[in-house]
């Protein structure tokens, strides 16, 4: 098992390294120089100027000392200074992820809580009102731009009944020290329950409208999982030999019935980590999605190659678990015959 | 008072702020802005937001009134005393945030940190720009400094707002990294805590010196903390403004100032700006190499019926680039609507039939784009919108492969060297419609570095704006006015052309 | 066997209302020029902001009011569907077949093959769609057909990772590993057991992916890297609107909605054709 997981991580070497070059080149090939957009269209600005801060964050070598020049830096664990920020990347990359993640698995966890009992109850009872309701309703959530969503619950719940903060992670003056940056977890290790209700009202928009479209995702894998592993051979026998239909769909045909639903869910919380710049633009919530598309708006080179390679390692990772849980529930598959 | 009780009094301080009470127990404004602070280090940016935030914890040598003065601030006055060198006296009394006198080598410790390479964690400060022909600054007693200047610069004052002087003793102690994060300054408000990304938070300094005599009141700020929260969204910041999160919000678009306007308890202000908005033609290439089509295209934009109907008539038309707000703007008659002139002038220089071309812009300026592409199809010019991510048009612009930029470019300074280089020399790095002209290059140089004379730069800069009236290598458009969101129970705050929201002056009612 | 699936087809409700919101939303964006009331592009300043209304305004009608150049919500609405569905459709069309076909081969083949396929794939997940598609965007330049290809540029691998899995796990099912003991070749199997079996799965994709495609549209545009306008796209339409959203909330619901339609009766005709086109479940009802 540690031996198969450290195999994979090897494995995954070229897959960073493959990353990084194809983002370092397709930045290199893209228009646009980071200095000039960092100097605005405003005053004046002698073209020594640019060409000192080129110099100074090595914009002015050829790309593959360039190249080089960073991956020697992720070597030794340093992965540069932004040159919009000034500040080390790692240090920028660091304290915006405890919010993403924080704001992810909320979501995820909002997401499976309703999807897979959704999808369970739509697979057995098939063709009922119960069925055809929960279709259209994750249908509807899955149909709607995450933003769109987003700025009607604005509407709804802080400008109208005023009952929910608009946007930001907390509210000044709870007492809350973020230490860790899970402000949650921050708030409950303080014994802090006003900040932890404060950081839980502030969650509570941003999560739901990141999960409308994993909770859709989810609960249409399960429902269709479900139907097919029921139909198969040993839940008809199962079912043949007089044991109870409940026992039959929870005992035998859900834990099949999950192996598809787990590769989705991992997949798709990558996906979530990843694809969230929208859902945090428009809540304020400052994470790494909102970070890289300033980064790669702004050109900074340094800061967009960080956040990629942490985009990467996170996909890595949660592959590696989908991996694992597969052949955990699927005694069929053995590690040995994995990629 | 004994440990317990001093204990028992801030728990209760600390359940009174935090139990729903702010309002009453203390005064807390909050600003809605579009972007964190890159860093709390004045020294260390190139950043609109960040500059906002700073000017409320840090002060200049001068700074400049809203109606654009430039009055002293930390500096009590100063004179010329070479054309190359400029002496400043400091206001006696004033003390940083932690209770340190300030003096003449603060200033000296400023401006190096600023102008010598090398001096901000190792690398230069991206301000040196602003202050460029600035090479040092020598104490000459505990509140005297003497500026130098590689070359005279009669236009420095303006330039001084916008570096922020920083304390000697602190950033020594700490290092640049730790300064950066927790920052002491001169301000109306010291640093609390900055939740990167979120908010800045600040309270007010007891021991503020009163700022500049010129901008009354004068003494300690009056509400008792401040707090800039970071929310990049326009309907977030409108949303947040409604329901009472924040009483400031910046950057209102006009489109939706009545959405601001329509609830009883918000009001709109807004300020002209310092971005001047123009079209740019590629004067090297045809039709755009000859005059006529230029002016033609002047005379084919109804700048008055865009700025009704899509800047709310938020802006204020100019005759080229210079705002009215630069003390050396030429009043000049702009060209005015008449698309009957331009169908005529694009018919003697031989385009009567008219010719194809694309508006190159940014989102941002994509409805006047399109409005303007439909007036230039009234005079048969077959005009198209695209638009584009900056980067990649700044770089096909400066290579002269473009035809026409909708644009605009800042002037925070009002100075018209600081937007005339920039947009009209030869070669600078905002010269998009590749004009060069030796003539108005002699002038700028007569004006900022030929003489002392005031009223010789004036006459320069007058016949300058004539000279590129009648080339026109752009469309003159307009200078837009900025605007904000502001809650009723604000007052005392105006806001400033060059984006300060200075917060000293500002009170909050119940 | 086209007649059982039409018939099993029909007896689901659900899929034939999708399949009618589909078409008349296809055949609306398809007739546009036609049937479109106004210029979608152009507008009259003075009308600008209208609401909804069945009265005229100076001549003109706007049933489903203006936005902030005059220009006609519904007019846009059927151009935008003509821009938003071919792009969902030609991008998802592209990455389902290059994704199906390198799925299947890469479970089935297995070894270097699997290997190379999957390293691929693993790179391009790695990377934040946006990231990729603004680096292409900015090499190709803006544009629908350069669009389509920053979409599908990663989009593929989407249906390539689901295909491979379904594939891994059917390839040790009980009824492969008969078919072959019985000796099957390797086309037979790859084409009778596995593309048959991952169809059912490639339509589910397919379609939860159109209406993906869609919406991504709409997120780039609200992030300011969408299509070129004027030309609308039913997400251009929305994020342009989403400033008025309190004052003029008819130029965001419009498209809002044929967006929700559309990914609605896409995935509800989804369902329907997948339970139609599996064979072993025409006409059963579990669970009942």
């Amino acid at each position: 098992m540690v031996a198969y997981v450290a195999r994979r991580f090897l494995q995954a070497l070229p897959v960073l390294f493959g990353v990084t070059f194809v983002v370092f080149l397709l930045l290199y090939v893209t228009p646009g120089d980071p200095v000039e957009l960092y100097m605005g269209q405003a005053g004046t600005v002698s073209p020594e100027e640019i060409a000192r801060i080129r110099q100074e964050f090595g914009l002015d070598r050829p790309f593959l000392e360039q190249y080089g020049r960073f991956l020697w830096g992720v070597v030794r664990g340093d992965l540069g200074r932004s040159i919009i920020h000034r500040r080390p990347v790692a240090e920028l990359i660091a304290e915006r992820i405890p919010a993403t993640m924080e704001l992810s698995l909320f979501a995820a966890l909002i997401a499976l809580l309703v999807a897979i009992p959704v999808g369970v109850i739509a697979a057995v009872r098939r063709y009922s009102l119960l069925d055809s309701v929960g279709t259209l309703l994750s249908l509807v959530g899955v149909s709607m731009p995450g933003f769109w969503l987003g700025l009607i619950l604005i509407i709804l719940f802080s400008v109208t009944l005023r009952v929910l903060p608009v946007a930001g992670r907390m509210t000044y003056g709870t007492g809350l020290d973020p230490r860790t940056g899970f402000l949650l977890l921050d708030a409950v290790l303080q014994g802090n329950g006003r900040a932890a209700l404060d950081v839980l009202r502030h969650l509570a928009m941003p999560a739901l409208a990141m999960s409308a479209g994993m909770m859709a995702m989810t609960m249409r894998i399960t429902r269709s999982s479900l139907l097919e592993t029921i139909r198969q051979d040993y839940v008809r026998t199962a079912r043949a030999k007089g044991v109870p239909e409940p026992r039959v769909i929870l005992r035998h045909a859900l834990r099949n019935a999950l192996l598809p639903v787990v590769t989705a869910v991992a997949l798709n919380l990558g996906a979530l980590l990843g694809g969230n710049m929208v859902v945090e633009t428009v809540f304020a919530w400052p994470g790494l999605g909102q970070r890289v598309v300033d980064a790669v708006k702004t050109r900074d080179f340094p800061l967009v190659q960080g956040c990629v390679l942490v985009y990467a390692l996170t996909y890595v990772v949660l592959n590696l678990v989908a991996d694992l849980s597969y052949a955990f529930l699927n005694p069929r598959i053995s590690h040995g015959k994995e990629g | 008072m004994n440990r317990t009780q001093a204990q028992l009094l801030t728990l209760a301080l600390v359940a009174a702020l935090s139990i729903g009470g702010l309002a009453q127990q203390a005064k807390t404004l909050v600003v809605g802005i579009e972007a964190d602070a890159l860093t709390l280090d004045p020294g260390n940016f190139r950043h609109r937001e960040t500059e906002t935030i700073l000017r409320n914890m840090f002060d200049g040598l001068v700074t400049r009134t809203p109606d654009g003065r430039i009055v002293p601030e930390l500096a009590a006055s100063w004179e010329r005393i070479s054309p190359t060198e400029w002496v400043f006296y400091l206001r006696d009394g004033v003390t940083w945030h932690d209770g340190t006198p300030f003096t003449a080598d603060d200033v000296v410790f400023t401006v190096e940190r600023t102008v010598k390479e090398g001096r901000i964690s190792g690398l230069t400060s991206p301000r040196k720009g602003l202050l460029d022909p600035v090479t040092d600054a020598v104490a000459l007693d505990r509140l005297t400094v003497k500026l130098i200047t590689s070359v005279p610069f009669a236009a420095l004052p303006s330039f001084l707002p916008h570096t922020l002087i920083v304390p000697r003793h602190y950033v020594e102690a700490v290092g640049d990294e730790q300064f950066a994060a927790a920052p002491v300054g001169t301000g109306p408000f010291q640093f609390v805590r900055w939740d990167r990304g979120q908010q800045v938070v600040m309270e007010r300094y007891a021991g503020y010196y009163g700022g500049a005599t010129d901008l009354p009141p004068v003494g300690p700020a009056l509400v008792d903390r401040v707090i800039f929260r970071v929310l990049p969204e326009t309907s977030t910041r409108i949303a947040a403004l409604r329901a009472g999160d924040i009483h400031i919000a910046t950057r209102i678009p006009v489109d939706l100032i009545p959405e601001v306007e329509a609830d009883p308890n918000l009001t709109v202000m807004s300020v002209r700006g310092t971005r001047s908005a123009f079209l740019e033609m590629n004067v090297n290439q045809p039709p755009f190499d000859d005059v006529r089509v230029r002016r033609a295209i002047n005379y084919a934009i109804d700048v008055d019926l865009i700025i009704e109907y899509i800047l709310n008539g938020l802006a204020t038309p100019i005759p080229t680039i210079l705002s009215p707000d630069s003390p050396f703007y030429a009043p000049l008659t702009p060209y005015g609507y008449d698309p009957d002139k331009a169908r005529a002038l694009l018919a003697t220089a031989g385009y009567g039939t008219g010719f194809s071309v694309t508006i190159d812009t940014q989102p941002h300026f994509r409805d006047v784009a399109l409005v303007i592409a439909e007036m230039l199809r009234e005079v048969g010019i077959d005009a198209k919108v695209q638009e584009w991510d900056w980067g990649i048009l700044q770089r096909e612009l400066l290579a002269g492969r473009r035809m026409m930029h909708l644009g605009d470019w800042g002037n925070s300074t009002l100075e018209p060297n600081d937007i005339l280089i920039p947009k009209l020399v030869t070669g600078e790095r905002g010269n998009f419609s590749g004009y060069s002209s030796r003539v108005l290059e002699a002038l700028i140089d007569l004006a900022e570095r030929g003489t002392v004379d005031p009223e010789v730069r004036r006459q320069a800069y007058r016949v300058a704006q004539q000279l590129i009236f009648d080339d026109a290598p752009m469309a003159f458009l307009w200078v837009a006015q900025e605007s904000y969101g502001v809650s009723r129970r604000v007052v005392g705050w105006t806001p400033s052309p060059d984006s300060r929201i200075n917060l000293h002056d500002a009170d909050l009612t119940n | 066997m086209g007649s059982r699936v039409w018939r099993a087809f029909r007896r689901n409700r659900l899929a034939l209302v999708g399949g009618g919101l589909v078409l008349v939303l296809g055949l609306s964006a398809l007739l546009a020029p036609w049937i479109a009331p106004h210029d979608p592009l152009r507008g009259r300043l003075p009308d600008r902001l209208r609401g909804p209304s069945t009265t005229a305004v100076s001549g003109k009608l706007y049933l489903f009011g203006t936005d902030n150049l005059g220009r006609d919500i519904l007019s846009r609405v059927l151009h935008g569907g003509r821009v938003s569905i071919s792009l969902g459709l030609l991008v998802v069309g592209v990455s389902i077949v290059v994704g199906v076909v390198l799925g299947l081969v890469s479970a089935y083949a297995g070894g270097w093959v699997d290997t190379v396929v999957q390293r691929v794939v693993d790179v391009l997940l790695a990377f934040p769609y946006l990231v990729l598609a603004i680096a292409l965007m900015g090499l190709f330049g803006p544009g629908f057909l350069n669009l389509v290809v920053a979409l599908a540029f990663k989009e593929w691998v989407m249906a390539c990772r689901i295909v491979r899995s379904e594939a891994l796990a059917l390839k040790t099912a009980a009824f492969v590993e008969a078919s072959r003991a019985a000796g099957a070749g390797p086309a037979r199997i790859l084409v009778r057991h596995l593309l048959l079996n991952v169809i059912p799965g490639a339509i589910v994709v397919a379609t939860l992916r159109v209406g993906w495609v869609v919406l991504m549209e709409a997120s780039l545009s609200f992030l300011g890297l969408g299509i070129q306008p004027p030309q609308p796209s039913w997400g251009v339409i929305i994020a342009d609107g989403r400033d008025y959203l309190f004052r003029a909330p008819w130029i965001s619901t419009l498209p809002g909605i044929a967006i929700l339609l559309f990914v609605l009766g896409v995935n509800l005709l989804g369902e329907g054709l997948r339970d139609a086109l599996d064979p072993r479940l025409a006409g059963e009802r579990v669970g009942e």
